[in-house]
Order: structure tokens, then C-alpha cells, then sequence
């Protein structure tokens, strides 16, 4: 012990109080909760819009709302999801994590970190304001493919600029956990040593240098395109509109690890702990993370196979797909094998990993499916595909999300969560996430093509089920907002330790966790950090 | 409790870095949309 800050020159408790707190703060712990409220809110703003996208196709015909507004609904719930839900909590969780897990005071650059947060909400703000003018939302989908995407009206300069601003976030926000962990660790702990999580951190913040930008040169050329006579995208002036395509996906493919790595951060922090053993293959679990960082910037053709490449680039990115099965199936098996012959123990934590190594695994063998060249032209653009995708991103990413803040809660709120509720919860979200995405898979192979308002009648009964599906997990989502709140405002006491398995230096800190923790660098224990 | 002059060091060196990675990440952009602009 003695790793927590204890200096008497100081008051350790002494924080900044009312709005100013948060306006203002530069303090990680404080930051992160900001991101992770923020990320909550959008989750259910983006879930309400998925909402509106599921009664309307509840059954066949036009029930609710007109197709441009469905289809701005689609792109907006994406854009929601993506840059508002799940990237902001994950920058939420290595916000209030990594300085824990490194033994670092804070962040290294806190003011550029309040920054990144408040970027958020103007952006965001930006975003939905654009459902309610002239010519509605976007809704050309979050691929913002021209020449469709140039037909949206008022909104598309603020469509634009949004999507600049979230990136601007998102870059400041990487530079800061790579500047945190290569300078801000705790002089004992070398690189091989840190937690998968911060690992994880680490190489998804160069994914996002490397791949944001080439967003916002795609979105920049869209804009000029626009309102400044060029014709990157457009045909009729000597350009190409499958550029775009290129361009987006070459940004599209890393965001999806973007959005997965920290995923499996989580998940490898937490399988040890209730298995109770260190992480089985930690550098290989190293080594494969940066494999599929690297692979992902060499596969993103495999989203625009139909648009008649030439049969050489065909085989070359349904190859190199194919490779980043390896990499990924190395993580899956050093999850079970770390699992195999530990004394296992399934609180909701643990619960929602395991859910999510099964869940995540069929949406992963979906991919490959769709990465297949032949195959492909079967289900591209089907419901095939938004069944693969929610199962990689809702009970993959989103499950793991959850799994980390029923971890770490007792360590943020100094409570223990209610365990029967958190129970109740996962297997509520697990069942009706199956009920709401398993059978798209069904209406996909049939044919029924994603974005439409409506359908043909033969594809009714998988609708209704997976409408059914779709608003009982999101009623189930508000059981985890009164078990949060629940253990915010008070519960069993929880202790440093609070899991009996838990390894790692952001355990040797109190429950709740300091205002100022690490202002000493903390002395590195033998088994200490032997979990991964 | 770090003395003064390794904080400033410290903070030295996160400035540097950051720089360097802000960097990179315009130039990825700025690269990018000229190669295009040059190319149209």
C-alpha cells in the first residue's frame, strides 16, 4: 500500500464544488464521470431513435413516420451510437482507469482533457438540432455516401462540422492517453507490464491519429464538393464517387476497432479476476491487439465489394480479412483458456465478459461470413449485415461497456451495486438482445434490405419479433440507469478490494477512489500486476 | 510529491509529445485532401 497520495502540504479531499466543478475540471476521475453520463444520455437518445426505426417496421406498410424521417433516423442513431454512446464511454473509462491502473497522478495534459469532453456536447448539440430544420436530418446513412448524402438540405453544413468537431475531440483525446502512459507510468512498471486494458488504450489512440483525419478529409472534399464547385465525388465534373467509399472505409475499418479494442481491454481485466487466475498468453494477448490495429488499415475494401473492383483487390481484402480471424481467435482462446480449471465465480461483471466472449465471437463469425468475396454479393446492404454489426457492436462492445461499469462502480462510488438487480439485468439484456438481432440474420439470408421503412409482407413475423426484441431490451436499459443511481447514492459499503480475485494498482486505492490518488509513484509489488 | 522542477520537466515533456502527435495527425490530413485537390 501506501501508493495513495500523503501529503500534508495538501488536502486530499479538497475539491471544487458546484457547476465550476464541472465546467472547469481538469481532474480524470471527474472527467471520465462527465464522459461516462454524457455517453449514458446518448445511449438512450440514440436508443429512442432505434425505437422510432423499430415500430415503424413493426409490421409491413408506413405506420408512423415518413421515410425521410426513418431514414434520417438510421443515420442519426448511428452517428449517436458510434461517436456519442460508445467512443465517449470508452474514453470515460480510460479517463478514470488508466491514471489508476499506471499509478499516475492524472492525465497528462488535464486541461486539453476538459477540453476534449466539452467539445461533446456543442457537436452533439449540432448534430440533433438538424432534425428539425429545412429539408430534415441527414439521412443519405452514416456512411454519408455521395452523390446521396450532397441531396441533404440545411443540415449538411452542420452534419459537416459536427463530425470535425467530434474528431477534433477524439484525436485530443488519444493524444492524451498516449502522452499518459508513455510519461505519466509509474517508474517501476514497464511497458510489458500494464494492464490489457491500458494496452488496448494505447493502441486504439494511434488508431484514431491515424484514421480520424482521413475522415475529416473525406467530410472536408464532401463539403467542397458542396458549396465550393470541386468534384472529388462527382462524376459529372471528372470525379469519382466510389473514392469516397475508399477513403471512408479506409477510416471506417480502423473505427470499428476503434470502437472494439477497448472492448477486449475490459473484458481481459476482467476474466482473471472472477477466474481468479492471471490472464492465460498476456504478450500474445499484446501482440494480437496490435496485429488487428495494423490488419485493420489493409481490409477496408471488404465493405464495397459489390461496387465491381477488380478481382485481384477482391481476393487480396477478403484474404487479408481473413487474416484478422487469427489474431482474434487468439483472444478468444486466451480468454477461455484463462477461464479453464479457474475458480469462477459469475457476478454480473463477469456475467456480461462471458456474455459478451460468446455473443461477440457469433457476431465476429458473421463478419466473416460478409468478408467472403461471393458471399457477399448475396447479403451486402441486407438486414444480414445489421445483424452482424449489432451483435460486434451492441453485445459485443455495449455488453463489455457494461461489464466494466458494474467492475469498476464500487470503485468509483465506494458501493457495492445491488447484485440480484445487476443479475436480472444482463440476463434481461441478453435475452432480448438475441430476440431483437438473431433473427435479422433470417430476414438478411431472405433478402430484405437494410434502410427501408418499409418491407414485403413475407418478412413480417421476424420484423414483429425483433421489434418485440428491440423495445423490451430498451425498457430493460432503464433497470440499469436505478441500479447505478441506486448505488451512487448509497449500499453496502464496498472495500478496496472490492472482488476477491481483483489484481492491479487502481485496487490499492480507497473505495471510493480519492479526489487526488498517485501524487507519490507508487512501489510495484511482486504479484501485484500478475492479473494483465 | 514531485519537486517542482520534475513536474516542469514532466509537463515539458507532455507538451512535446503532444505536439508531435498533433502533429502527425494533421499532417495525415493535410496530406490527404492535397494529394486529392492536387489529383482533381
Amino acid at each position: 500500500m501506501g501508493t495513495i497520495a500523503k501529503d500534508t502540504h495538501h488536502d486530499h479531499e479538497h475539491k471544487p464544488t458546484g457547476l465550476k466543478r464541472w465546467f472547469f475540471s481538469t481532474n480524470h476521475k471527474d472527467i471520465g464521470t462527465l464522459y461516462l453520463i454524457f455517453a449514458l444520455t446518448m445511449f438512450f437518445v440514440g436508443g429512442a431513435m432505434a425505437m422510432v426505426i423499430r415500430a415503424e417496421l413493426f409490421q409491413p406498410g408506413l405506420q408512423f413516420v415518413d421515410p425521410q424521417f426513418y431514414n434520417s433516423m438510421v443515420t442519426i442513431h448511428a452517428l449517436v451510437m458510434i461517436f456519442g454512446a460508445v467512443m465517449p464511454a470508452g474514453v470515460g473509462l480510460a479517463n478514470w482507469m488508466i491514471p489508476l491502473m499506471i499509478g499516475a497522478p492524472d492525465m497528462a495534459l488535464p486541461r486539453m482533457n476538459n477540453m476534449s469532453f466539452w467539445i461533446l456536447p456543442f457537436a452533439f448539440a449540432l448534430l440533433l438540432s438538424t432534425i428539425f430544420m429545412q429539408g430534415g436530418g441527414p439521412a443519405g446513412g452514416w456512411t454519408m455516401y455521395p452523390p446521396l448524402v450532397l441531396q441533404t438540405g440545411d443540415a449538411f453544413p452542420f452534419l459537416i462540422f459536427a463530425v470535425h468537431l467530434l474528431g477534433i475531440s477524439s484525436i485530443m483525446g488519444a493524444i492524451n492517453i498516449i502522452a499518459t502512459v508513455f510519461n505519466m507510468r509509474a517508474p517501476e512498471m514497464s511497458l510489458m507490464q500494464m494492464p490489457l486494458f491500458v494496452w488496448t488504450w494505447v493502441i486504439t489512440s494511434f488508431l484514431l491519429i491515424a484514421s480520424i483525419p482521413v475522415l475529416a478529409g473525406a467530410v472536408t472534399m464532401l463539403l467542397t464538393d458542396k458549396y465550393f464547385a470541386t468534384s472529388f465525388f462527382s462524376a459529372a465534373g471528372g470525379g469519382d464517387p466510389v473514392l469516397f467509399q475508399h477513403i471512408f472505409w479506409f477510416f471506417g475499418h480502423p473505427e470499428v476497432y476503434i470502437l472494439a479494442l477497448p472492448a477486449f481491454g475490459i473484458v481481459s481485466s476482467i476474466i482473471p479476476t472472477f477466474s481468479r487466475k492471471p490472464l492465460f498468453g498476456y504478450a500474445s494477448m499484446v501482440y494480437a491487439t496490435a496485429s488487428i490495429a495494423i490488419l485493420s488499415f489493409f481490409v477496408w475494401a471488404h465493405h464495397m465489394f459489390t461496387v465491381g473492383l477488380p478481382i485481384k483487390g477482391e481476393l487480396f481484402f477478403m484474404y487479408a480479412t481473413m487474416l484478422i480471424a487469427v489474431p482474434t481467435g487468439v483472444k478468444v482462446f486466451n480468454w477461455m483458456a484463462t477461464m479453464w480449471k479457474g475458480s469462477m465465480t459469475f457476478e454480473t461483471p463477469m456475467l456480461f465478459a462471458v456474455g459478451f466472449v460468446i455473443l461477440f465471437t457469433i457476431g465476429g463469425f458473421s463478419g466473416l461470413m460478409l468478408g467472403i468475396t461471393p458471399v457477399d454479393f448475396q447479403y451486402h446492404d441486407t438486414y444480414f449485415v445489421v445483424a452482424h454489426f449489432h451483435y460486434v457492436l451492441l453485445t459485443g462492445a455495449v455488453f463489455a461497456l457494461m461489464a466494466a461499469v458494474y467492475y469498476w462502480l464500487p470503485k468509483w462510488t465506494g458501493h457495492m451495486y445491488d447484485e440480484r438487480l445487476g443479475k436480472i439485468h444482463f440476463w434481461l439484456s441478453t435475452i432480448t438482445a438475441n430476440i431483437l438481432f438473431f433473427p435479422q440474420h433470417f430476414l438478411g439470408l431472405a433478402g430484405m434490405p437494410r434502410r427501408i421503412p418499409d418491407y414485403n409482407i413475407q418478412f413480417a413475423d421476424f420484423n414483429m419479433m425483433s421489434s418485440i426484441g428491440g423495445f423490451a431490451y430498451g425498457v430493460t436499459q432503464l433497470l440499469f440507469v436505478y441500479i447505478v443511481i441506486k448505488c451512487a447514492l448509497g449500499g453496502k459499503k464496498a472495500k478496496a478490494v472490492s472482488w476477491e480475485g481483483a489484481k492491479g494498482l487502481e485496487w490499492t486505492v480507497p473505495s471510493p477512489a480519492p479526489f487526488h490518488t498517485f501524487e507519490t509513484p507508487p512501489k510495484i509489488k511482486k504479484g501485484m500486476l500478475e492479473n494483465g | 510529491m514531485k519537486s517542482t522542477g520534475t513536474k516542469e520537466r514532466l509537463s515539458k515533456k507532455n507538451k512535446r509529445l503532444a505536439i508531435i502527435l498533433g502533429l502527425m495527425a494533421c499532417s495525415f490530413y493535410g496530406v490527404f485532401v492535397l494529394i486529392f485537390a492536387i489529383n482533381g
